[in-house]
């Protein structure tokens, strides 16, 4: 399964040169997956615009340690979730970001295209990413939100892969059991 | 029916312009080169304003102690107590003579004055 960054071209390589245009279409092609992702794990509006804006300066400033072109969403996203999780430690909450699934990670089967809400179910699925614990949530939304692969989650929240795996199986179980339910 | 992505973009498109203003500021930020450092004379004066009243204050002060209207110790000197013009000149003739002797210059010989005619007419009268 490919992320959504490694299927299009993307200027990375001029970004690297320093071309504006570049960056501006890359920061375009970002912005908002990046701040749904941010706004979603810190509930602030300010924060997370700020978020945003840190990660991409901070984006311009080390582009140069980003070995591989292809996953500059991924190394992106990863550069956001760091903050972050500065952010959720500053507010006392580490644990709840901390928070791990004890039981062991199940198969894996469906992608995120294969959920589908309908129309009335919009408010419930909003409520129920913001219930989940911040980690399932992290994993479930860059799962859903950039379709990035198990192994890149896993590089973007430095976890290991079967935690990621673990955490979006249940996610999506919490989920898959409310678009039953209503 | 929509997908999770389409609900989560679609929930925070209000955020957009916001996040267009900010895309736009930090690629405005990329363009401009580096500010140089041009310091006017003004702003340094002005940065340097409290090390500059620190030292006026400090010059102040020291003028003021200087004006203090106490007597010198030479004017506490009672009048009657003033040595004579006398013992000034002998004190005088004693620095100059341990003046020239510590600077190994060689004594002057007193000039021998003469006296008055009257006193050599008897001496040459004598002879």
């Amino acid at each position: 399964m490919l992320g959504v960054d490694e299927r299009e071209q993307l200027p990375v390589q001029q970004a690297k040169a320093g071309e504006l245009e570049a960056w501006s279409v890359l920061f375009r092609r970002y912005q908002l997956p990046l701040y749904v992702y941010v706004f979603e794990l810190a509930r602030d509006e300010q924060t997370s615009l700020d978020i945003v804006q840190e990660t991409f300066i901070a984006a311009v400033r080390h582009i140069a340690s980003l070995r591989d072109d292809a996953k500059f969403g991924g190394w992106l996203f990863g550069n956001a979730h760091q903050k972050c999780a500065q952010w959720w430690r500053r507010q006392n909450r580490a644990a709840a970001w901390r928070g791990e699934m004890a039981e062991s990670p199940p198969d894996l089967d469906a992608g995120p295209d294969e959920l589908l809400v309908r129309k009335e179910q919009e408010a419930e699925f909003m409520k129920l990413i913001n219930q989940l614990p911040p980690p399932q949530r992290s994993v479930l939304l860059l799962h859903f939100v950039e379709d990035f692969p198990l192994e890149q989650i896993a590089e973007i929240t430095q976890t290991p892969f079967g935690t990621v795996k673990s955490r979006l199986h249940y996610a999506k179980r919490a989920l898959r059991e409310l678009l039953e339910k209503t | 029916m929509k997908t999770p992505r389409e609900i989560l973009l679609q929930q925070h498109q209000a955020a957009a312009p916001k996040l267009d203003a900010l895309r736009a500021g930090v690629v405005a930020g990329l363009a401009r080169p580096p500010a140089r450092e041009t310091v006017s004379w003004r702003d340094f004066a002005r940065s340097l304003r409290w090390h500059l009243a620190g030292l006026s204050a400090a010059w102040a002060a020291v003028v003021v102690l200087n004006l203090d209207p106490s007597p010198s110790p030479v004017a506490m000197i009672p009048p009657d107590k003033m040595p004579s013009p006398q013992q000034l000149w002998a004190s005088l003739q004693e620095s100059r003579r341990l003046l020239l002797e510590y600077s190994d210059v060689p004594a002057v010989e007193p000039v021998q004055v003469p006296g008055r005619r009257g006193a050599l007419a008897v001496e040459q009268a004598v002879v």
